[in-house]
């Protein structure tokens, strides 16, 4: 998820002092656990530390990854066709981009060295990037929602910061981010090449931790307090990139990833429908048939998707992959465009009360 | 205004002003792409149903559970498995030409390969590997035994050496260095990694048997014989160390 600036001059400072609480969509300990990242700091820990081996999760690993990530990303395109006016508004990105993946997909499987290979590398480059601008756009929506007004200037410098876990990313990764463009091989028969890497993340990974604190600092001097969650979420992304191993990392920031981005997507459903004139459904009916229908079309998209390429003639191996890494682009694309604040409903949502 | 009326744009563009006052909506200009829109949203939703009905009755003839974890390697085992060597091949390449982050997949490829007599094939894949995991131990191990059985003694040499450099506790590479530097006549070499293997793994007979052949080659009976005697020792069916032992000992007269 990406939000786009917001007019930093719509709601005044109320407070002054380094960090406050903030305005929470919920309740304190469910944007704290579940969106802000505490949750997943705790099991951060536990994985780091060891305690916790994907050989012994065993049938629980396949059942996380459906009610988590499978969901989450379908949960973009139920929001996408759920949002009221999303045709008029995305005409492309609604009607036109559902076949393009399609046809993306079908060309990566029936060229698998020439295309697949850059798909898949593109979602693995692409991955940490969206989770950093996911970061910031909770960060900045949380800034917002608590009256810490953001310039276009500190917003920047906020991007930036949470862009960094990318850049470390972006130089670890295997296969992919610098590995896309140069082979691992020509790296380390370069031991130049090497050095600079590593140097470039430690720096980076000790910039990840540095500069939030850094940031909150600038703004307690102009008399700004960011809401702690805010800063929580930032440095919750940069904890999933930097003390993990970068496969570690990628398969557990997927799963926290995908927690926060269901619980922001929910909320936000939940409020556009009770908004309606008339509306008297209750919360959680809205709230369980936005999931149910997410969970079903993750199921789909990524349990039975690759069985129907599979009968139709390609191979599972390359289908499996490509699937992954075409449904999880599709998601980027979507999410830079439905999460945006300015002139969208999303910020009736983004102001309105707990 | 009137309903409907057209008013110019300041882009030039005629717009639709309609009675409910939303903002212009070009409605003459994006018409006809608004009915390609609608034919590529119908085109894509049933080619998306298309492929979820094909997959659906996949599932159902094959029995598959309701949820599984993947295993990208699950067609291609199974066509090994039935002796379909080239389909294994496909498989396996594929899957290594998109994520050449699994070092299972050239591995496979390699063993597909060289089982259906294409040993050049394997060496390829085996290089392939090396280019994408060059700090893997195995990809290195792999690499060097794959020269071994072509009898490229220096390039499996550096292959070995690099493999057990980066992992030291690997003993199918310290064993194979060892032989490596016996077939280049560097026998304190090879006694050097045997001994190293066995260290890891005292209990393996033909371990054993290996330096006790070194040992004999620098000329150490005494040694090579104590080794072949624990060999036989550990394994009591090892003809080679048997034989062995019984060429070492000198013919009564």
């Amino acid at each position: 998820m990406s939000a786009s600036a917001v007019a930093a001059d719509a709601l005044p400072p109320t407070s002054r002092g380094v960090l406050v609480l903030g305005r929470m969509f919920v309740h304190p300990l469910f944007d704290y656990l579940l969106i802000g990242g505490g949750l997943s700091l705790a099991f951060t820990a536990v994985v780091a530390a060891g305690l916790v081996r994907l050989d012994v999760l065993g049938v629980a690993l396949p059942l996380l990854l459906l009610v988590c990530n499978m969901a989450h990303f379908a949960a973009s395109t139920v929001r996408l066709y759920a949002k009221p006016g999303a045709f008029q508004a995305h005409r492309f990105l609604t009607m036109a981009l559902p076949l393009a993946t399609l046809a993306v997909l079908a060309l990566a499987t029936v060229f698998p060295a020439w295309l697949g290979a850059h798909l898949v590398a593109l979602y693995f480059t692409w991955s940490p990037y969206h989770y950093a601008a996911q970061a910031y756009g909770l960060a900045v929506m949380y800034c917002y929602r608590s009256g810490c007004a953001l310039t276009d200037r500190e917003k920047t410098m906020l991007r930036l910061v949470c862009l960094l876990p990318f850049v470390v990313a972006f130089f670890n990764s295997t296969g992919a981010g610098l590995q896309w463009f140069v082979t691992p091989a020509a790296i380390v028969s370069h031991p130049a090449w090497s050095v600079t890497i590593t140097g470039v993340r430690i720096v980076t990974s000790t910039l990840t931790f540095l500069m939030p604190a850094l940031f909150l600092l600038s703004l307690a001097r102009k008399g700004k307090a960011m809401p702690a969650v805010s800063l929580l979420i930032v440095v919750a992304n940069g904890v999933w990139w930097v003390v993990l191993t970068y496969m570690d990392a990628f398969l557990w920031a997927t799963v926290f990833h995908a927690v926060q981005y269901l619980a922001v997507v929910v909320i936000f459903h939940v409020k556009e429908r009770r908004a309606r004139p008339g509306d008297t459904t209750s919360w959680w009916v809205h709230a369980l048939g936005f999931y149910g229908a997410s969970l079903v079309l993750g199921y789909a998209l990524f349990q039975v998707l690759p069985l129907g390429l599979r009968a139709a003639g390609f191979g599972w191996a390359q289908t499996v992959i490509l699937v992954i890494a075409t449904i999880n682009v599709h998601h980027f694309i979507v999410d830079a465009y439905i999460w945006r604040l300015r002139r969208d409903p999303n910020y009736q949502v983004v102001v309105s009360p707990a | 205004m009137p309903v409907n009326a057209l008013r110019p744009l300041s882009s030039g563009m005629a717009a639709i002003i309609d009675a409910s006052g939303r903002p212009p909506y070009h409605r003459c200009r994006l018409a006809p792409l608004s009915w390609l829109y609608r034919a590529l949203f119908l085109l894509g939703i049933c080619a998306f149903l298309g492929l979820l009905v094909a997959g659906g009755a996949r599932a159902v003839t094959e029995g598959r559970p309701p949820l599984v974890a993947y295993d990208l390697y699950e067609r291609g085992n199974e066509l090994e498995r039935r002796g379909d060597l080239a389909g294994a091949a496909r498989e396996f390449r594929a899957a290594a030409a998109v994520a050449p982050t699994e070092l299972h997949a050239f591995d496979s490829l390699a063993r597909v390969l060289g089982a259906s007599g294409d040993p050049d094939g394997a060496l390829a894949a085996h290089r392939a590997a090396l280019v994408h995991h060059p700090l893997s131990a195995a990809a290195h191990r792999d690499l060097g035994l794959a020269l071994v059985a072509r009898r490229g003694w220096d390039e499996a040499h550096a292959q070995l050496t690099a493999a057990v450099r980066l992992n030291p506790r690997d003993v199918v590479a310290l064993a194979a260095l060892g032989d490596v530097r016996r077939e280049r006549r560097d026998i304190a070499g090879a006694i050097d990694a045997y001994g190293r293997a066995l260290t890891l793994k005292p209990a393996d007979a033909a371990l054993h048997n290996k330096l006790g052949i070194a040992y004999a080659l620098a000329g150490q009976p005494d040694a090579a014989r104590a080794r072949f005697e624990e060999a036989v020792r550990l394994d009591p069916t090892s003809v080679m160390a048997s034989e062995n032992l019984r060429r070492l000992t000198p013919a009564t007269p």
